[in-house]
C-alpha cells in the first residue's frame, strides 16, 4: 500500500519529461548528406525547419526540388513554459508513399534547451549518416 | 445549374466536414491567410486532382482517413475555384491514376493536425455535450500541378489554421460554420491559385514558345 504513492510519482514524473528519441532507418539516402528533403508540419513548421537545417540536413522550400518528404507530427500540448511546449514529437522521411526512416522522441520544443526537435534532428542525421561519417 | 451544382456540392462537403469533426460545432474562418485578389485569367482550364501523401492527425482518436480528409481539402479548394472562375471544372480520382483528360493534373500533399484535450472531450461526452470543448485545425498544403500537355510542372503552398467549439446548443451556429468554412477554404484557394498563376500556369500558351 506505501507503494503506491511511489508508483504514481513515477507514472506522473515519467508523463512530464523528456524521452530519449528513437530513431529507425530503413533506407539510407541516394545523394547522401545532398539530399534535398521537403519539410511538411502541421505545427511549428519554421522550428522544425530550423533544427533539421542546423543538424546538417539540406532542407528544400519547394516541394517539387525534393523527391523525399519529411513529415513532423508534434502531439498535443502537455505542459507549456514561457520558451515553448512539452509535446511527443514524430519524424516520418517518406518516399514514394513509404517511410523510409522515423524518429519518435518526447520534449520541450518551441526556443526551450534541451530541445526535442533539434535533439531528434541531429540523431535522425547521425543515423542517416553514421556509415558515411565512419 | 452548374454553379448550383457546384455550391450544392460545396455546402455538403462543408457540412459533411463539419458532422464529422464535430455535430454541433462553431468553426472560425481562418486566422493566417489575409484576403488577395488572384489576377484574372483568360483560360478556364478543367483540372483532375488526387491526393499524394497527406496525413491527418486529430488528438483524441481519428474520425476520418487522411485520404479523405485530403479530398475534402482538394474538394473545397477546388469548388471555390470553380465558383471564382478559375478554372471550368474539376474531378477527383483515386491514387493519382490520371486519364490525362484534363488540362492540369493537381496532387495534394501535406499534414493536417487536429489539437483538442481528450479530457475536456471526454467530459462533454459525460455531459452529452452541453460542456463545450475546442479543436484548433492547423494545415501545411502543398499543391503540385502539371500541366497535361507540356509537362510543366507548378507549385503552391500554404499554412492555415481555424478553431472549431463543439457544443449542444452550436447546432443553431451551423450555418455560419459553413459559411466561415468557406470562406477559409476560398481564401486558401485564392492564395494557391496566386502562387500557381504567378509561376506560369492557368495561361493560355503564346505561339512562339
Amino acid at each position: 500500500m506505501k507503494l503506491f504513492p511511489i508508483i504514481l510519482l513515477g507514472f506522473i514524473i515519467s508523463g512530464c519529461s523528456q524521452i530519449k528519441p528513437e530513431v529507425e532507418v530503413v533506407d539510407k539516402l541516394p545523394q547522401g548528406r545532398e539530399t534535398p528533403i521537403y519539410v511538411t508540419a502541421a505545427r511549428q513548421k519554421e522550428e522544425c525547419k530550423q533544427a533539421l537545417r542546423q543538424a546538417g540536413f539540406r532542407i528544400v522550400d519547394r516541394i517539387e526540388e525534393s523527391e523525399r518528404l519529411l513529415r513532423v507530427t508534434i502531439g498535443i500540448d502537455q505542459d507549456v513554459k514561457a520558451c515553448g511546449k512539452l509535446n511527443n514529437v514524430k519524424f516520418q522521411l517518406r518516399f514514394e508513399g513509404r517511410t523510409v526512416a522515423e524518429a519518435n522522441g518526447k520534449g520541450w520544443t518551441g526556443t526551450c534547451q534541451p530541445n526535442i526537435l533539434t535533439d531528434m534532428s541531429h540523431d535522425l542525421w547521425r543515423k542517416l549518416f553514421e556509415a558515411q561519417i565512419q | 445549374m452548374k454553379n448550383f451544382q457546384s455550391h450544392l456540392q460545396k455546402t455538403g462537403s462543408a457540412l459533411l466536414a463539419a458532422t464529422l469533426t464535430s455535430g454541433c460545432a462553431y468553426v472560425t474562418e481562418g486566422t493566417k491567410l489575409g484576403p488577395i485578389t488572384p489576377p484574372a485569367n483568360s483560360v478556364q482550364p478543367f483540372v483532375e486532382h488526387s491526393v499524394s501523401d497527406f496525413s491527418f492527425s486529430l488528438e483524441g482518436g481519428k474520425m476520418v482517413t487522411s485520404n479523405f480528409a485530403g479530398k475534402l481539402i482538394n474538394e473545397n479548394v477546388l469548388n471555390a475555384w470553380v465558383d471564382r472562375h478559375y478554372i471550368r471544372d474539376q474531378e477527383y480520382v483515386e491514387n493519382e491514376a490520371f486519364t490525362g483528360k484534363a488540362d492540369y493534373n493537381l496532387t495534394l500533399t501535406g499534414s493536417q493536425y487536429g489539437d483538442s484535450s481528450i479530457g475536456m472531450q471526454i467530459l462533454s461526452g459525460l455531459t452529452l455535450f452541453l460542456f463545450p470543448y475546442t479543436v484548433t485545425t492547423n494545415y501545411d498544403i502543398q499543391f503540385t500541378l502539371a500541366d497535361v500537355k507540356t509537362g510543366k510542372m507548378y507549385t503552391g503552398s500554404v499554412e492555415e489554421s481555424n478553431k472549431a467549439y463543439v457544443e449542444l446548443f452550436l447546432l443553431f451556429a451551423l450555418p455560419f460554420t459553413v459559411n466561415n468554412e468557406s470562406a477559409m477554404f476560398e481564401r486558401i484557394g485564392d492564395h494557391l491559385y496566386d502562387q500557381l498563376y504567378r509561376q506560369g500556369a492557368f495561361q493560355p500558351v503564346s505561339s512562339d514558345k
